[in-house]
Order: C-alpha cells, then sequence, then structure tokens
C-alpha cells in the first residue's frame, strides 16, 4: 500500500493525503455513487483523472490557489475538495470542471487520483493515514494492484498530452514542450475567473 | 511605517524568510529563497533560477476605505499577473508568473538576472555604468557590439510588447535586466504600470520616456544606445510586414511630437 502527504509550507494546518490509483474498473460505479450521495458520510474525496496532471507543480499550484482562496473567503464551491477540482479547470462553470478533471465518465479503465484534505495542527498519526487509505481502498478497484505515492515519475505514465490541450482549451497555444506547456498551466490555474 | 508593512506582509506569509530589495510608491519588492508552494525537493521546470523568487506587495493604503482598498489591490495585482502571463504566452522574455495572492496584493515571479563583477545587479543601467567607467579614447568598450546588440535587442522586445498593443508605462535602465552573463539577452521587468493600448500616443511616450531616461542615466553615450534601441523597433516592425511597418510609421511621427512638447499633453486637447 503507498500513498503520500503533501505540504505547503505557507499552509502548514493542511496536510493533504495523495495516493495514485492506476487501471480502475469501477470508475462509472464511484461516481454514481458519488453523485447519488449513497456513500458513507466519512468519505469525503477529491477524485481527480490523472490523465489532465502534467507535474506536480501544477497539483501543487492548485493547492496553493485553493487554501489562498479558502483563507481570503473566496472559495467558489461548497467543499474544499470540489474547489480544488475546480481550481485545476481553466473554466469558472463547477460543474464542466467536475466533468473534465473529476472522474472521467467514459472509457473501462481510468487512472485516478484520490486527494483527501486534512486540516491539522499536528501531524497526522500514521495509524489514522493507514485507516484514510483503508477507506479509499475498500473502494476503488484496480485488479488489486491498489494506489502508488504520487510523483513526478508516475505521472509520466498517466498523463495525456491530448486531454490537457482540450481540457486546457489551449488550441493554437499546445506545445509538446512540458516546460512551457506546464508553464502555461499554472498561469491559467493561478489566474482562473480574475 | 515600513515596519508596519514589513509585518504585515510576514503575518501573510509566514514561515517564509523575506528580503527587502527596493520600495516603490505603490509596491515593495522582496526576494526569497522560498517557492511559495514547492517543497524544497522539487523545482519549477521553467525558471531560470530556482533558488530564489520576487515577491511583488502592494501594501494596503491606510487612507481608502478598507473594501476599496482591498478591490483595488485585487484588481491591479490580477492586472499585472494576468499581463505577466501574457508575455510569456506571447514568447516575449520577462519574468515568468509563479503565484498569486491577489486580494493580498502578492504576486510571486520568476528571479532574472544575475551578479555583475562588482557585485551589483545586472541591471541595463548597472552594466552600462560598469562599461561606461572603464571605456577610454583608445578603447570605447561601452559601445562595444555587445551593447549595441544588447540595445537592438531592447528595442524588438519593446516593440513586439508594441505590436501586440502593450505599453510597459515605465522603461527606464533600471527596468531592464541582462539576464544572461555571455548573451547579455535582455528582458524587461517591472509591469505595475503596464496597460493595453494600441495608441500611437502612448507607445511614442513609452519610447520617449526611455530616451529621456536613458540621458538623464547615461548622458555620454545616450544618444547612441537610443539610435541602436530604435534600430531594433524598427527592425521588429518591419518583420511584421507592411501593416507593422503601418504602425511603425505612426509611432516615430507621434515621437517628433512628444520629444517637442514633453510627455504629458497640453491641457487644450491636442
Amino acid at each position: 500500500m503507498a500513498y503520500n502527504i503533501l505540504q505547503l509550507s505557507q499552509f502548514p494546518q493542511y496536510k493533504v493525503f495523495v495516493s495514485l490509483y492506476k487501471g480502475v474498473t469501477n470508475h462509472a460505479d464511484i461516481r454514481d455513487s458519488i453523485k447519488s450521495g449513497s456513500l458513507p458520510d466519512d468519505f469525503d474525496f477529491a477524485f481527480l483523472n490523472a490523465a489532465n496532471l502534467l507535474s506536480m507543480e501544477q497539483l501543487y499550484s492548485a493547492l496553493f490557489r485553493c487554501f489562498v482562496d479558502k483563507r481570503n473567503g473566496k472559495m467558489k464551491a461548497n467543499t474544499i475538495h470540489t474547489e480544488l477540482i475546480s481550481d485545476l479547470s481553466p473554466v469558472k462553470n463547477i460543474m464542466e470542471a467536475l466533468t473534465r478533471f473529476g472522474i472521467p465518465a467514459e472509457g473501462e479503465k481510468s487512472d485516478l487520483i484520490i486527494l483527501k484534505v486534512i486540516e491539522s495542527t499536528t501531524s497526522p498519526e500514521k495509524a489514522q493515514l493507514d485507516q484514510v487509505y483503508d477507506t479509499v481502498s475498500k473502494v476503488v478497484q484496480n485488479n488489486g494492484v491498489a494506489g502508488v505515492c504520487l510523483t513526478d515519475a508516475a505521472l509520466e505514465s498517466t498523463v495525456d498530452l491530448q486531454s490537457i490541450r482540450k481540457n486546457y482549451k489551449l488550441g493554437d497555444m499546445f506545445t509538446e514542450d512540458r516546460e512551457r506547456l506546464n508553464r502555461l498551466i499554472i498561469g491559467t490555474i493561478q489566474l482562473r475567473g480574475l | 511605517m515600513r515596519d508596519q508593512i514589513i509585518r504585515n506582509i510576514q503575518s501573510i506569509v509566514p514561515s517564509t524568510p523575506l528580503h527587502l530589495i527596493s520600495q516603490g510608491a505603490e509596491a515593495l519588492i522582496f526576494i526569497s529563497d522560498h517557492h511559495p508552494y514547492l517543497p524544497s525537493d522539487l523545482k519549477g521546470l521553467d525558471l531560470d533560477n530556482a533558488t530564489k523568487y520576487i515577491i511583488k506587495y502592494r501594501p494596503p493604503k491606510p487612507y481608502r476605505h478598507p473594501k476599496l482598498d482591498r478591490q483595488i489591490t485585487a484588481t491591479r495585482t490580477s492586472s499585472e499577473a494576468k499581463l505577466l502571463h501574457k508575455l510569456f504566452q506571447l514568447g516575449v522574455k520577462a519574468p515568468k508568473l509563479v503565484a498569486m495572492d491577489a486580494p493580498n496584493g502578492l504576486i510571486w515571479m520568476e528571479f532574472l538576472g544575475y551578479k555583475l563583477p562588482n557585485g551589483n545587479f545586472s541591471s541595463l543601467k548597472n552594466w552600462l555604468w560598469i562599461l561606461e567607467e572603464q571605456s577610454t579614447k583608445e578603447n570605447l568598450i561601452a559601445l562595444d557590439d555587445n551593447v549595441k546588440d544588447c540595445c537592438t535587442s531592447i528595442g524588438r522586445l519593446i516593440g513586439i510588447l508594441h505590436l501586440n498593443g502593450i505599453v510597459h508605462g515605465d522603461l527606464t535602465s533600471s527596468n531592464i535586466v541582462l539576464t544572461d552573463e555571455e548573451t547579455h539577452k535582455p528582458s524587461l521587468i517591472d509591469f505595475g504600470l503596464s496597460s493595453y493600448s494600441g495608441m500611437p500616443e502612448d507607445k511614442a511616450v513609452d519610447l520617449y520616456v526611455l530616451e529621456r531616461a536613458l540621458n538623464s542615466t547615461h548622458p555620454v553615450y545616450a544618444q547612441k544606445y537610443t539610435e541602436w534601441v530604435l534600430q531594433g523597433y524598427h527592425d521588429v516592425h518591419q518583420e511584421d510586414g507592411k501593416k507593422g511597418f503601418k504602425k511603425y510609421t505612426q509611432t516615430m511621427e507621434r515621437f517628433k511630437e512628444v520629444r517637442m512638447r514633453g510627455r504629458k499633453r497640453t491641457s487644450n486637447g491636442d
């Protein structure tokens, strides 16, 4: 079993649990359960389609934006997890952000990044984190592979540049140069809706 | 006053060492070795310098109503950040946008520049001052080919800005930075007074402000510097084709008028 914890030095009160599940087979079911609200109350996570994530920098950039907006009372969504998903999106519309950046609606298999923002002034105990991981593992099926740590190396196998081109609405600006593409995305995340 | 401002920013950005490097009327500039959101083992993929970041801070103005103040600060901060990103999209060398907190007046951007042999920061001004000091009658290094190339590149940068309908608003030799020790590739910085304008008047004033700045900071060689800058400005318009060249002619006509009358227009509506 594998997950990692992300932290931003400016926001020490947040610890972000994150794990990457490759080849998920039941994403459509998860999507339906979330929509219908049939999951237990403590099942509160952000699900991201890994195809749209080029770098850890991109994710950190969205987390920063999310925490800054929360501090400034500028959150657009009701929960921090929905806010985070919409912070990855170039458009204001939250439903559209969930469709494009959340759990994919189509395809037999998907790569999902599962995140949980934990607010805590102290370091969360390993037992508590393991329990979070167990909760995820019970719901997400990927032929027993389970989750792996989310790193830049792991993202190389899950990113889909064409999906990024489409979902970030880059058009002519799209480039395969990852450094440039990365900066285009980061600017979009920092400036969304302004 | 200044201490209060620094306490303010430190409360918004805790646990981040900040080093004040300049204070203007509207904003303070800090350097920090902390990335705003990346852990120390990750680096920005495409930044010139991944060890230092510039933080531009617009502090609250005590004489404005707090709500209005926050709004004005947010608007100015985000429009400057948007402009930086726009320049990146256009491929114009300028500091890249790293992060922003608009209501608090904060922008994090890429650090550009390096230390000159005398320890000073590599602004165009500081670089030219060294060369001017070392110049002799026999060896006029202040007018060397690399200075010429640098000046024409600056003219080209300004030209691209203007062709895209952007005026810098505060072109001085301190707001131009050399980003590479070998090639002296220049970059414009401080877009706090920039705006969108396609008007020959605004572009001409941009050029005029730079000419005046060069004249006063580099009196001996300014004429050559300006000539080279305008050469680059000309070239980039010409390469843009007929349309670009028309814009160039209009701006230069206006430039002559601005030179005669000064930066400010007369009040009788000329």
